[in-house]
């Protein structure tokens, strides 16, 4: 492959993240009703040491929703965020409940990724023109590191080199945040540029 | 006063007391604490896959258990001069367990067996285990006394 070849892929795949995440986004803004903001498409390959250094430690407590693609071997959906960010969102997506408890924090949180999955998956549909759907979404709380590691494993992504592919959105500055992932199994991505022709 | 060691995933080391060793994030990933007791030297290792046949690519061998625990054994062995060794393990979770997904592929599973298995060729025998279940778990491991804590969030710590 070609080096320019190799960075048009690169360029397609970062703007089809652009497009399912600016999608999320505006999904998103909507549910809870004030804007959001979404970073440029993080898209690169790290070592687990370098994901723990740059972008979260292994030791930090975190809200994990996971959905997978069903009908075929393509990969999962992934939202992660801060347990007490995750309250912020319930009591955004639930205004005027006098008890916010963790099972209706969970719920919230389980309902507002799943429309963001869909929403990211809707954009996707769009580009390539078939059709997509991701499973009703899963929930923990458990440290980063237990979650990436297991997350890619269970994708048949054995590698100690990740491929990171994520939109940052934040609300309210940078009070809220949460991160969209998507972790392809092996052939996905292949898949996906072949169906945009490239 | 000792050091905390880490050990990342797909990694192993080994010390001596008063130091601790110490793995964070153990989905279906499982830690192996092994330990010799008159030196108080022990290794603990960071497996992430049960077995390396299938793969090509062997060079990180510490990732694989079938290759990672005869060679720490065998270090470990030859550094202390005790045959004996003391094992403890935790680990092999399945965090996100769809109802489309078979037990056969569930990685976590397959690591604890894995590990079982290559301890017993090695003549090993596993003194005490916290594994399975959807939980992380972190391990920290005193090599005055072999005490291996587990950790997990939302739950009680656990002493093996």
């Amino acid at each position: 492959m070609t080096k320019d070849h190799a960075l048009l892929r690169y360029d397609a795949l970062q703007e089809v993240v652009n497009i399912g995440g600016g999608h999320a986004a505006t999904s998103l803004s909507k549910m809870i009703g004030r804007p959001v903001d979404m970073d440029v498409p993080f898209v690169e390959v790290l070592s687990y040491e370098e994901v723990y250094q740059t972008i979260q430690a292994d030791d930090t407590i975190v809200k994990a929703v996971l959905s997978e693609l069903i009908g075929g071997k393509y990969g999962v959906f992934l939202f992660m965020t801060d347990p007490k960010d995750a309250e912020k969102l319930a009591q955004m997506l639930l205004p005027g409940q006098t008890d916010y408890s963790e099972e209706l924090v969970d719920s919230a949180l389980k309902e507002l990724s799943n429309i963001l999955f869909q929403s990211f998956l809707q954009a996707v549909m769009e580009l390539i023109g078939k059709p997509l759907i991701a499973s009703l979404p899963v929930l923990t709380t458990d440290l980063f590191g237990s979650i990436l590691s297991s997350v890619y494993m269970q994708q048949e992504q054995f590698s100690e080199e990740l491929f990171i592919i994520k939109n940052n959105f934040y609300s309210e500055g940078h009070k809220i945040e949460g991160s969209l992932y998507f972790v392809p199994k092996p052939d996905t991505l292949e898949q996906l540029l072949h169906q945009l022709g490239i | 006063m000792g050091e905390q060691i880490k050990v990342g995933i797909s990694d192993y080391k080994i010390t001596s007391a008063p130091n601790q060793l110490l793995t964070i994030g153990l989905g279906s990933c499982v830690g192996i604490a092994l330990y010799a007791p008159k030196s108080k030297t022990g290794a603990l290792s960071h497996i992430m896959l049960p077995d390396s046949t299938s793969f090509t690519d062997k060079s990180n061998w510490p990732k694989f258990a079938d290759l990672a625990l005869p060679a720490i054994v065998k270090e470990l062995r030859e550094q202390t001069g005790e045959h004996k060794l003391r094992v403890k393990i935790a680990g092999g979770a399945s965090m996100f367990a769809f109802s489309t997904e078979s037990s056969i592929l569930q990685i976590g599973q397959r690591n604890i067996q894995a590990v079982k298995d290559v301890l017993y060729e090695l003549d090993l025998k596993l003194e005490a285990e916290h594994v399975g279940g959807k939980m992380g778990r972190s391990m920290f491991v005193d090599l005055t006394t072999f005490d291996v804590r587990v950790r997990m969030v939302n739950r009680e710590e656990h002493i093996l």
